[in-house]
C-alpha cells in the first residue's frame, strides 16, 4: 500500500485526522478506527478534540465516523470537520436558480415546472407531472410522471419517499416501472443515471449513499 | 341561508345523479327544504330518476333566459313536501347557460331552501364550470375503479383551483366480497390517492337499479344496504357524526375482536 488512507497529526487539544480523498469511504473509516486505537493513550490526558479533514464527508459518513470514535474512545470528544465542499452528498444542480418548492398534493392534470431544482412536499398522483431542469425530490408518494434534468443534465437525480412513478425521465432517458407486481414494501429511493441507464436504489442503505 | 352543494365526479356513469336524488330525498325525509338542480343540459336524467319527467313544463334554460320565474320551473316531488327539482333542458346544450347565470340562480334559491344540490354533468368542460359556479361545497363521487379514481383526482384538483376547498368523497358501488378477495380497490387504497375526507361508502346494490328505474329513491327503503348508506350520508351532510357502516356481516373473529375493542377492518 503506497498511500496511507489516514494520517494523524497533533493539534491543539487533540488530533487532526486527515482522510484520503480517493479511497472508498469504508476503507478510510476502517483505517481511522485502527489508527485511533493506536493513539488511544493520547486521549487519556484530557485531549478531547478530533478534527477530520482531507475529503468531503457526507451526513451518513459523519455518523459512521462519530460512531467509530465513540466505540474506541468510550468518552465524549468534540468531533469537528474541516472540508472544502458541501457536507452533504447532494449534487449541485443548477447554478443561479434556487428552484421551486411545492407544498400539497399534485393531482391528475396538474403540472409543476422548475428552471432549477424541484421539491414537492406531498404526493404526486397519477396523471400529474413534474418537470425540472435540476433535481426532483418528492417528500411523499411519487406516482405521476417526473422529468429531472429536462435540459439534458445527466447528473440530475430523482428522490422520493415512495417511488412509484408512471414514468421516470432523467435527461433524455425514459424509463417506466416493470409491468406486473408492485413492490410490497416501500422505502425511500433515489434514481440516477449510470452508464446510460437509469438506476433506482434504496436511499437509506448506506452503501448506496456512499457511492455518490 | 341554505347550502349549495355540487355533486360531481369527472367520469360518467359512477352514480352522480342517483347520489343527488338519494341525498336530496334523504334530506327531505329529515324535513329539510331541498332543491335539486340538473346541470346536465342536453342529457337530462335527474327528473327520470326521481320519476317526475311527465311534470316538466319549464326548465333551467327557460329560467336563465327569463322565459319564466324560478318558482314556475320548480317541480314539486310527489313523495316529500320539501323537495323540488329544476330540470335540465333536453333540447339545448351546455353553452346555453353561463357560470354567472348559474351563480345567480343558486344565490336566489339558497334564500328559500335549506339545501341546493347541483347534479353536475360528466367531464370538465362548460357543464362542469357551470355546475360548480355557485357551489360552496362539493361532493365527489367515485367507484372503486382505477379510471374513476383518476378522474376524481383530476376533479378534486380543479375544484380546489376554483376555490372549492375540502371536497368530500363518496365511494359508490363497492362490493365487499370482491374487496375481501383483493379483486377490487378498497377504501384505503382510494383514500390513499385522493387524500380527502370520506363522506360515505355505498355498497353495490340491485335495489338501486330497481328503484332508479321506478323513479323511487332507495334512501327510503329500510331493507336496502345502499339505502342505509345514503341515510348515513344524509346525516353526515347535516353535520351529524355517523360511523362508516360495516359492509359485511362480521365473522366470528371480527366480532371477538370488537368485543375486546380491537379496531376491525
Amino acid at each position: 500500500m503506497g498511500k496511507e488512507a489516514v494520517t494523524l497529526k497533533g493539534i491543539k487539544d487533540g488530533i487532526m485526522v486527515i482522510l484520503d480523498s480517493d479511497m472508498p469511504f469504508g476503507q478510510v473509516c476502517e483505517q481511522t478506527a485502527k489508527k485511533l486505537c493506536e493513539v488511544i493513550d493520547f486521549f487519556k490526558d484530557g485531549s478531547s478534540r478530533i478534527l477530520f479533514s482531507g475529503r468531503i464527508i457526507g451526513a451518513m459518513e459523519r455518523i459512521s465516523l462519530e460512531q467509530a470514535v465513540m466505540d474506541i474512545l468510550q468518552r465524549d470528544v468534540t468531533v469537528e470537520y474541516q472540508t472544502d465542499g458541501p457536507g452533504l452528498p447532494v449534487r449541485q444542480a443548477v447554478k443561479g436558480d434556487p428552484g421551486k418548492f411545492h407544498r400539497g398534493t399534485l393531482r391528475s392534470g396538474q403540472s409543476v415546472k422548475s428552471s432549477g431544482n424541484l421539491v414537492v412536499i406531498g404526493d404526486v398522483n397519477p396523471g400529474a407531472e413534474l418537470i425540472a431542469v435540476g433535481n426532483v425530490v418528492v417528500m411523499g408518494c411519487l406516482r405521476g410522471i417526473v422529468h429531472a434534468g429536462c435540459n439534458g443534465d445527466k447528473n440530475a437525480i430523482v428522490a422520493a419517499v415512495k417511488m412509484a412513478p408512471t414514468q421516470l425521465r432523467i435527461a433524455d432517458i425514459i424509463t417506466r416501472p416493470p409491468d406486473g407486481e408492485e413492490d410490497a414494501q416501500w422505502v425511500p429511493e433515489i434514481a440516477y443515471i449510470k452508464d446510460g441507464n437509469i438506476y433506482i436504489d434504496d436511499y437509506l442503505s448506506r452503501n448506496n449513499l456512499l457511492k455518490n | 341561508m341554505g347550502e349549495v352543494i355540487v355533486i360531481t365526479s369527472g367520469k360518467g356513469g359512477v352514480g352522480k345523479t342517483t347520489t343527488t336524488a338519494n341525498i336530496g330525498a334523504g334530506l327531505a325525509m329529515e324535513s329539510k327544504s331541498v332543491v335539486l338542480i340538473d346541470a346536465d343540459i342536453g342529457l337530462r336524467n335527474l327528473d327520470v330518476v326521481m320519476g317526475l319527467e311527465n311534470r316538466i313544463v319549464y326548465d333551467i334554460v327557460d329560467v336563465v333566459e327569463g322565459r319564466c320565474r324560478i318558482k314556475q320551473a320548480l317541480i314539486k316531488d310527489k313523495r316529500y313536501p320539501g323537495l323540488f327539482i329544476i330540470p335540465a333542458s333536453q333540447t339545448r346544450d351546455k353553452n346555453s347557460v353561463s357560470p354567472e347565470q348559474m351563480a345567480n340562480l343558486t344565490a336566489e334559491l339558497r334564500k328559500e331552501f335549506d339545501y341546493v344540490l347541483i347534479d353536475c354533468p360528466a367531464g370538465i368542460e362548460q357543464g362542469f364550470k357551470n355546475a360548480i359556479a355557485g357551489a360552496d361545497k362539493a361532493f365527489v363521487v367515485t367507484t372503486p375503479e382505477v379510471s374513476a379514481v383518476r378522474d376524481a383526482d383530476r376533479i378534486i384538483g380543479l375544484l380546489e383551483a376554483n376555490g372549492l376547498k375540502d371536497p368530500k368523497l363518496i365511494i359508490n358501488r363497492i362490493r365487499p366480497q370482491m374487496v375481501k378477495k383483493g379483486d377490487m380497490m378498497n377504501i384505503d387504497d382510494i383514500l390513499d390517492i385522493l387524500a380527502i375526507s370520506l363522506l360515505g361508502v355505498v355498497p353495490d346494490d340491485e335495489n338501486i337499479i330497481i328503484s332508479t328505474n321506478k323513479g323511487d329513491p332507495a334512501v327510503a327503503d329500510d331493507h336496502s344496504k345502499a339505502g342505509q348508506a345514503y341515510r348515513n350520508i344524509v346525516a353526515r351532510t347535516m353535520g351529524h357524526k355517523v360511523p362508516i357502516m360495516e359492509m359485511d356481516e362480521p365473522g366470528f373473529i371480527d366480532r371477538l375482536k370488537r368485543l375486546f375493542g380491537v379496531k376491525v377492518g
